[in-house]
């Protein structure tokens, strides 16, 4: 049995790639499969860029009902005045423990197995290494002016804006502005050959310019990803969200000491997060916020269990050098495969 | 008062936590259900119909309706009101079709509706009907509380009277809209009804007829015929909506049986926005993106 699964799946990247693949077509078009009442989705808080507004959607994002929360409960209760009851608490509550019941089992690898916005990133830089495109790392000076933007994000878009709309302080148009500007939101609704998200909204002029906003970046992010890999995630309110509570899921990323990291690196080229800390640092600090548990690291690890995915005691997978010595074979650490080149016929003659 | 206003809180709490399994998205369908809208003024609910009607025609159907007239951002209740139906009581199906459906009664011009806490929220199939003489008019609803509850499947597959209209689907997500199709199912005493004839009446002023397939299955194609001018000023036309009904008749043996399902649909979502812009935007975010392509790491070559 584990034999065959090795023969299928000889890598974790072809492993991920399959569930990638397979939670693809249920989060975009899934409801053909699971139903269309939000009573048969698989859930309707998930920890991953799975979109409320794609028709055909099997599950949807935790951010939506959160916003709404926000705005509808919070903000409303504020307004009255009244104290802060269980009615407004309570619906909070539950968001979070749909959110937690499914973060306990696969923690962030909701980003780096699942999300289908990552995984269109990642299908994208894919064709970028093809054609060979350049690819642009985030290094540390950038790094560190991009990381707190998913904060800002997380904190302005999703909590701050849409109680401050629910209050009556901002526009009403802000009552969910994350949705407005997420690119989820059109990528996947274009998968399914709706174009309703795409189309500017021009009625309330907070909301068009959020919208105006949200299409630019969809556009962005789908050219960028060729050259920069998962574009989106460094700044996505979603893995804020998720590295919130990534010390409470078993599943995790683990790092031992090694004397040969300091000159290595190559963890750090194979992170399609470019973090430097996997390299640097081990323990707790080697699990970044920023990580999406692909395990890519893990996967180029040239030391024999240093680098391990794990599920509470468990090693999911090990770092090996005889796995590092195939892997590199087929694709190098930071994605480059053999490219796909345009040979003029003269040329091809000679 | 002091007694009533507690036995109302210890009651919301039980609704409260009667919804702890419930998932918990509760609140991004809160604006959706057709619970809460436009039909909601103060006053009693008979006012409310006839203030409404008044300002857009008066009687736009002779069919029987079952029309909601509660305060606007009600959540856990729904407030109805007979409209060309004498009073007679409501019978409420929830999701679970095993459960027999609850009757309520008509209490000053109105019915008035909660889940029970262990049912709770989601699809409710709401049904009254009045025999006079060799007659019976049934006028029917579907009701969607913002919280989400069990999937009405098995609810709308259930016969519910002699002759039943029932939307394949129920909408969730902006409800019925113009310019789309929709399924009805036609049931006589639970079997389809090929053939029969569904008059559809639209609040915006629209008759026309569709006839039911083989399988007793008629498509309906929502018209376009909302006025611009009538949309929402301040929710915009995705939140602007009017009232249909589909209606139809049998006379087996002697008798007759006058059956409606009544419904609100809202106009295109397209209506509010604009493809062109979107898409230039969308080109435009490419476009900034583009250099990343052509700028070649020399190093790397
Ligand atoms: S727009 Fe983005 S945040 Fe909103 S529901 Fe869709 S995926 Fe979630
Ligand atoms: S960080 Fe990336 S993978 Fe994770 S939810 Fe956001 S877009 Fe998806
Ligand atoms: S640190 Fe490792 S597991 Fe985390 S994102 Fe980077 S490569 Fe993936």
């Amino acid at each position: 049995m584990l034999e065959t699964l090795r023969k299928v799946f000889p890598t974790v990247s072809r492993l991920r790639f399959t569930v990638q693949m397979a939670m693809f077509f249920l989060m975009v078009w899934g409801s053909n499969v699971v139903g269309h009442y939000a009573a048969d989705k698989i859930s309707t808080a998930l920890p991953a860029l799975s979109c409320a507004y794609d028709k055909q959607h099997g599950s949807y994002c935790v951010l939506i009902p959160l916003q709404h929360q926000m705005h509808h409960r919070i903000g409303a209760a504020v307004v009255k005045a009244q104290q802060v009851t269980m009615q407004v608490v309570l619906p909070i509550l539950l968001t979070m423990a749909t959110f937690l019941a499914f973060f306990f089992v696969v923690g962030k690898a909701f980003c780096g197995w699942i999300c289908p916005l990552g995984t269109v990133q990642e299908l994208l830089n894919k064709v970028g290494r093809r054609f060979n495109r350049p690819l642009h790392r985030l290094q540390d000076g950038n790094l560190k002016k991009v990381r707190p933007a998913k904060w800002v994000m997380l904190l302005g878009l999703i909590f701050a804006l849409p109680i401050l709309a629910g209050v009556g302080i901002a526009p009403h148009g802000l009552s969910n502005p994350y949705c407005d500007v997420c690119p989820s939101r059109i990528v996947t609704t274009l998968l399914t050959a709706d174009v309703e998200e795409i189309a500017l909204k021009t009625g309330d002029s907070t909301r068009m310019l959020l919208n105006a906003l949200g299409n630019i970046v969809a556009g962005f992010v789908v050219v960028a990803a060729l050259a920069i890999r998962q574009p989106f995630c460094r700044i996505c309110p979603m893995l804020s969200f998720n590295s919130l509570f990534q010390r409470l899921s078993p599943m995790r990323l683990s790092k031992v000491k090694h004397e040969s990291c300091e000159k290595c690196g190559v963890c750090t080229q194979a992170c399609p997060m470019d973090i430097p800390e996997i390299a640097r640092e081990h323990g707790r600090k080697a699990y970044h916020e920023d990580c999406t548990l692909c395990g890519r690291c893990a996967e180029y690890c040239p030391q024999d269990g240093v680098i391990k995915l794990k599920w509470g005691p468990f090693a999911l997978f090990s770092s090996s050098r005889e796995y590092y010595k195939g892997r590199v074979k087929g694709e190098l650490p930071d994605g480059t495969v053999k490219p796909v080149k345009f040979v003029k016929r003269g040329e091809a003659n000679a | 008062m002091r007694s009533k206003v507690s036995t109302a809180n210890s009651i919301a709490t039980i609704l409260l936590l009667g919804r702890l399994f419930i998932s918990s998205a509760s609140a991004a369908h809160d604006h959706q259900a057709p619970a809460a809208g436009n039909a909601e003024r103060q006053g009693s609910a008979e006012r409310a119909i006839q203030q409404e009607s008044a300002g857009r025609g008066r009687t736009w159907t002779s069919a029987p309706l079952i029309a909601p007239a509660g305060r606007p951002g009600e959540r856990n209740s729904a407030n109805m009101v007979p409209v060309n139906l004498a009073g007679v009581g409501l019978q409420v199906y929830g999701a679970d079709a095993t459960q027999s459906p609850k009757n309520v009664p008509l209490e000053d011009g109105r019915w008035r509706f909660a889940p029970e806490p262990s049912a709770k929220g989601g699809h409710y199939w709401m049904q009254a009907a009045e025999v006079r003489g060799a007659e019976t008019r049934t006028a029917t609803t579907a009701w969607s509380f913002g919280t989400q509850g069990k999937s009405p499947a098995a609810m709308l597959a259930q016969a519910k009277g002699s002759l039943d209209i029932v939307p394949l689907r129920i909408p969730e997500h902006g409800g019925f809209r113009e310019g789309t199709a929709w399924e009805f199912g036609v049931r006589y005493e639970g079997q389809p009804l090929p053939g029969a004839v569904l008059h559809l009446h639209t609040e915006n002023g629209t008759r026309t007829r569709v006839v039911a397939d083989a399988e007793g299955v008629a498509k309906v194609l929502f018209p376009r015929d909302f006025d611009p001018a009538s949309f929402d000023k301040v929710a915009g036309a995705d939140r602007t909506r009017r009232g249909f009904v589909l209606m139809t008749e049998l006379e087996p043996e002697g008798r007759k049986f006058v059956t409606a399902f009544n419904h609100f649909y809202y106009p295109d979502t397209m209506r509010g926005r604009n493809l062109w812009a979107g898409a230039g935007l969308f080109v435009i975010g490419m476009l900034c993106a583009a250099p990343l392509l052509r700028h070649r790491e020399r190093n790397n070559a």
